[in-house]
């Protein structure tokens, strides 16, 4: 079981219960992977990864208004889901960010210039600013 | 001292009776008499003498006699008294030992009844789960029927599950494996349908997003449950540790009381 991320976290006891909040964390963490992994997974193509990228930008944009007023603040809800969603777009999008390849490809590189300039503005409207966010420990 | 003498100067026999009796009065009431009173009564006797005196004197006599034979008569008694004082002791030391093992089984038989009271609330506790087995199947009717009778069924779920360890407890405690043969099945029943539940509780959350942009109330509902939770369990632990120490203060003011009553058919006894 991963390490409580609960910021408050109430007096903890020996309850078999009280392992909720990991359960229910670790179950959204493994249904945003099995999405990540339902939607690529017949991307190979750099275009096609970039345009469905687009959704989960969406979808974090839905989590930023939407779910976080249902979830009580402590679980801190919206970094769960930023981090497991941008941590999957940077692992998928990290083979093809090589300058070599690039150089190959000058197509692509356009391609992402780009996609970013709109996955900026998404991430923006999320109050995530890109140049300063963490993926685990890499700087996008 | 003689008692031959016959005095001439009484003339009336029934002064000399009377004067007689005072002084026979006298020397009863003076137990032990000083010798001036003896000499006094002596002279007395010297004054009065006459037939009557010798009879009275006899009779005196044979007073004392009797009262020798009182007194021996009494001291039997005395020495009868102590033979029954000893008797009873004896009674008393084989009471003791009577009365020990007798306690013993008492205390034996204490605990008996109360593990046959535990036996049988077991069993009262497994006819409960009887009827739980049936529970499931209600519970899990609903479960299918209809996404917002999800929260009775958590709350039900949460409750056998809680009873569940309360009964597996107890069950550790208890030798008549053989009558609880059916338990298993039954706690059995409970686990499986928890699983079963959970499985589907869980998988509300995949659609996490699609619930909070369409119905965000049964997403709240559902987190309220999963807050709630300690708490909800850990109240019916209170109320369980009530129930315990109210059966804690009723067996130790029975305890009191057969200790009380047996001390009391003991008195009785003796």
């Amino acid at each position: 079981m991963k390490e409580s991320r609960i910021s408050n976290t109430t007096d903890k006891n020996d309850n078999e219960f009280d392992n909720l909040y990991e359960i229910l964390i670790f179950k959204i963490e493994e249904y945003i992977d099995q999405k990540f992994h339902l939607g690529f997974y017949d991307k190979n193509d750099l275009q096609d990864i970039l345009f469905e990228t687009q959704n989960f930008v969406n979808d974090l944009q839905i989590v930023y208004n939407k779910v976080v007023a249902c979830f009580p603040p402590k679980y801190n809800i919206f970094n769960v889901y930023k981090d497991k969603y941008l941590k999957n777009i940077y692992d998928k999008l990290k083979p093809f960010i090589d300058e070599k390849k690039l150089e190959m490809t000058p197509g692509n590189l356009i391609l992402i210039a780009r996609w970013l300039d709109k996955f900026t503005e998404g991430l923006r409207k999320v109050g995530i600013d890109i140049k300063t966010t963490d993926i685990g420990c890499v700087k996008l | 001292m003689e008692y031959n003498k016959i005095p001439n100067h009484f003339e009336n026999e029934k002064e000399s009776i009377k004067k007689a009796n005072e002084m026979l009065i006298k020397i009863f009431e003076n137990k032990n008499p000083s010798i001036d009173t003896i000499k006094s009564i002596i002279s007395e006797f010297h004054k009065y003498e006459n037939q009557n005196s010798i009879e009275i004197f006899n009779k005196i006599e044979r007073n004392i006699n009797e009262s020798a034979i009182s007194v021996n008569k009494i001291g039997d008694i005395i020495k009868n008294t102590d033979d029954t004082i000893d008797s009873t002791n004896e009674f008393l030391k084989a009471w003791e030992k009577i009365t020990a093992p007798i306690n013993y089984y008492g205390k034996k038989l204490e605990n008996l009844m109360m593990s046959k009271k535990n036996v049988s609330s077991i069993r009262h506790n497994l006819s409960i789960y009887v009827k739980i087995k049936d529970q499931v199947n209600e519970l899990r009717n609903l479960l299918n029927s209809s996404d917002s009778n999800i929260v009775v069924v958590y709350k039900q779920i949460r409750y056998l599950t809680f009873l569940r360890v309360l009964l597996l407890e107890k069950v550790k405690s208890v030798d008549m494996i053989d009558k609880l043969n059916n338990l298993a099945d039954h706690l059995l029943c409970v686990a499986h349908f928890e699983e079963e539940f959970f499985e589907k509780f869980w998988r509300y959350f995949q659609d996490t997003l699609q619930l909070a942009n369409e119905r965000p109330e049964f997403l709240v509902k559902l987190l309220r449950l999963i807050e709630e939770d300690p708490d909800y369990v850990r109240n019916i632990k209170i109320h369980f540790q009530m129930y315990n120490v109210c059966k804690h203060l009723y067996l130790f003011y029975l305890r009191n009381l057969k200790t009380n009553l047996r001390e009391l058919i003991h008195k009785e006894h003796l």
